[in-house]
């Protein structure tokens, strides 16, 4: 409901320690991800020697072949991760929310329309759709957001139309439908909250996919030269990987680790709204 | 018998009639890309690897000094004879270019499916049947990771400790270059390059298939007929086995191919390790020699190949599921 009672329902979550552990990872990252000029020991562009192996004296990651430090780029490298991954995230579930709000209230010929569309989306092959539109666009951090946040909505649009089907025929919807609130007023002021944990959850799981989409495309070379993404690292470590193990080893697992962290949550946070399915 | 073959016919006929207007709507994507491209669209249809003499070629053959309605008709009218352009860092037609690598893609997708698929049921019903036990802990843990590690590391990983450290297998291709083999032993050359690219593809599927096939059939587990086969004293395997899992294949079948776009992602990205020599690979190589045609072709291509999956498999759950009529 509404006034959800968030104590239970943090009761509920907190049962469930690998969700805890992911939430835990999360926030660490983010730190990460706002501090990382304070945290790095040196200048993630700084030359150097290069291939130098993982030592607790100066570099406790290595170096990468250009020399630079590779435990200050997986650092610096959070922050566009995260900007992506949110900022990624945040669009596609407005705009499935939206699409998925409209079709599950209105229904008909609208609802047809709308869920034909969604459909297409859902069955496309999205990465190779993302692939050529930033090849095509360029590869910058902006477009590459853009590109994943136009083509992941619809998952969020099917859940939220489903959710939207079963509350739409409520007493307190059909209440303020009596009292003669607007359509408006009952999609997004009366539906929507009542919706939102379901957003929620699924807007947890977009995440670790536009993550993991961000990392693919900037692996395969489409990532923004710009700025350091742990992708592109990878598609360097790629070259090296009889010499330098480092390269290749640290960045995957900042990547798994971000992106498990985000999918524990979602389960956790999943089981937590619906406890009945915990208790069978 | 003869009222309902006649109205599958019909059936699948109007699920293909259902998939055209996707398909064109897809080659318009393209060409709507092709002229907000911040580059000339002739540079979009030739590649940026080419020459000016090529380009002008290109520019009169697509008409691209017409109005705009007549190069769409043009680009549609090619695109559906099955002419994407020409790759002119291939020098071949893109479709030949294309279809030439899908044979390779294809055996890594379908090996990795066919694993995948019966690893993901068994252990997905023998999770339903006993949650929380240690099979289901340890199958949902490696579920867990298979669903969060990006297949490319995973692969990298693999490589470096199966191939380099090992020694177990070939760090990349799909066959020994310096021997000629031929017969049996070319098989199982292929089959030894094969293993690892086609695990580390199957740990994500095996994901999925897992978690829905563990989920849908702790739902049927709940329902009346289960209760009455118990209650008849059916043994618990017949049960979950034959009763539970056919009737939770149906949501199981449902991901898989809602998947398949997903899995030609996995697929492009582990060739590209494993220098898999298919469409991934292929992608690769178009993407730094800027060959647009040929990536526009590949994202037409895959697209109709990923619509004509979940075709069969519309047409498999109505055969499966009598009580889904075709409608």
């Amino acid at each position: 409901m509404c006034g959800m009672d968030v104590k239970g329902f943090w009761r509920r979550y907190k049962r469930n320690r690998l969700a805890v552990l992911g939430l835990a990872f999360v926030i660490v990252i983010i730190v990460i991800a706002a501090t990382a000029p304070f945290l790095s020991p040196y200048d993630p562009f700084k030359l150097g020697p290069s291939f130098l192996p993982p030592s607790l004296e100066n570099h406790i990651l290595g170096t990468d072949d250009l020399g630079r430090d590779v435990f200050s780029r997986i650092l610096y490298g959070a922050q566009v991760l995260m900007l992506v991954g949110l900022l990624a995230a945040t669009c596609a579930t407005s705009i499935g929310t939206v699409i998925g709000a409209i079709s599950g209230y209105c229904g008909g010929r609208i609802d047809d329309l709308l869920m034909r569309i969604t459909e297409w989306v859902f069955v496309i092959p999205i990465f190779l759709f993302a692939l050529l539109l930033v090849a095509v666009f360029g590869p910058s951090i902006w477009n590459v957001t853009i590109v994943i946040g136009l083509l992941m909505w619809p998952a969020t649009a099917r859940l939220v139309r489903a959710e939207f089907l079963s509350l739409k025929e409520r007493e307190f919807v059909e209440a303020v439908r009596a009292l003669g609130g607007s359509r408006l007023l009952i999609i997004f002021g009366e539906i929507l909250p009542n919706a939102s944990p379901l957003i929620i959850v699924s807007a947890t799981f977009t995440v670790a996919w536009a993550i993991l989409l961000e990392t693919g495309l900037s692996f395969l070379g489409l990532g923004d030269p710009n700025v350091i993404s742990w992708g592109m690292m990878l598609m360097k470590a790629q070259l090296y990987l009889r010499s330098a193990w480092w390269m290749a080893v640290f960045p995957g697992l900042a990547i798994s680790i971000t992106v498990l962290s985000f999918n524990l949550i979602g389960d956790g946070l999943n089981d937590a709204l619906n406890p009945r399915l915990k208790e069978r | 018998m003869s009222v309902k073959s006649a109205s599958l016919k019909s059936y699948i006929l109007r699920r293909v009639l259902q998939s055209i207007p996707l398909i064109f709507a897809v080659i318009i994507f393209n060409f709507i890309i092709i002229h907000l491209a911040p580059s000339d669209p002739a540079v979009l249809l030739a590649g940026e690897f080419t020459t000016p003499e090529w380009l002008e070629k290109t520019r009169n053959y697509f008409g691209l000094t017409k109005p705009l309605h007549e190069q769409l008709t043009i680009y549609v009218f090619n695109v559906v004879r099955g002419d994407f352009g020409y790759s002119f860092y291939h020098m071949q037609p893109v479709m030949d270019v294309i279809i030439a690598r899908v044979p390779v893609t294809l055996l890594l997708m379908v090996t990795q499916l066919v694993f995948a698929s019966i690893a993901g049921i068994l252990l997905g019903a023998i999770s339903a049947r006993k949650p929380y036990s240690f099979t289901d802990n340890a199958s949902s843990a490696v579920a867990l990771v298979g669903w969060s590690v990006p297949s490319f590391w995973l692969g990298m990983m693999f490589i470096m400790f199966f191939s380099l450290q090992l020694g177990w297998f070939p760090v990349q291709g799909v066959v020994t270059l310096r021997e000629e083999l031929t017969g049996l032993p070319y098989v199982l050359d292929v089959l030894h390059h094969l293993t690892l690219p086609a695990f580390t593809l199957s740990l994500w599927t095996l994901a999925i298939v897992f978690r829905q096939t563990r989920a849908s059939v702790m739902e049927q587990l709940w329902q009346d007929y289960i209760v009455t086969a118990r209650s008849k004293g059916l043994s618990e395997k017949t049960i979950v086995f034959k009763h539970a899992l056919k009737n939770a294949s149906i949501p199981v079948i449902t991901v898989v191919s809602f998947m398949v776009g997903w899995m030609f992602a996995g697929a492009i990205l582990v060739e590209t390790v494993f220098a898999w020599p298919g469409l991934g690979r292929l992608i690769f190589e178009a993407i730094i020699t800027r060959d647009y045609p040929l990536i526009m072709g590949m994202v037409i291509i895959v697209s109709v190949i990923v619509i004509i999956v979940n075709i069969i498999t519309d047409i498999i759950y109505s055969l499966i599921d009598p009580r889904i009529r075709y409608r």
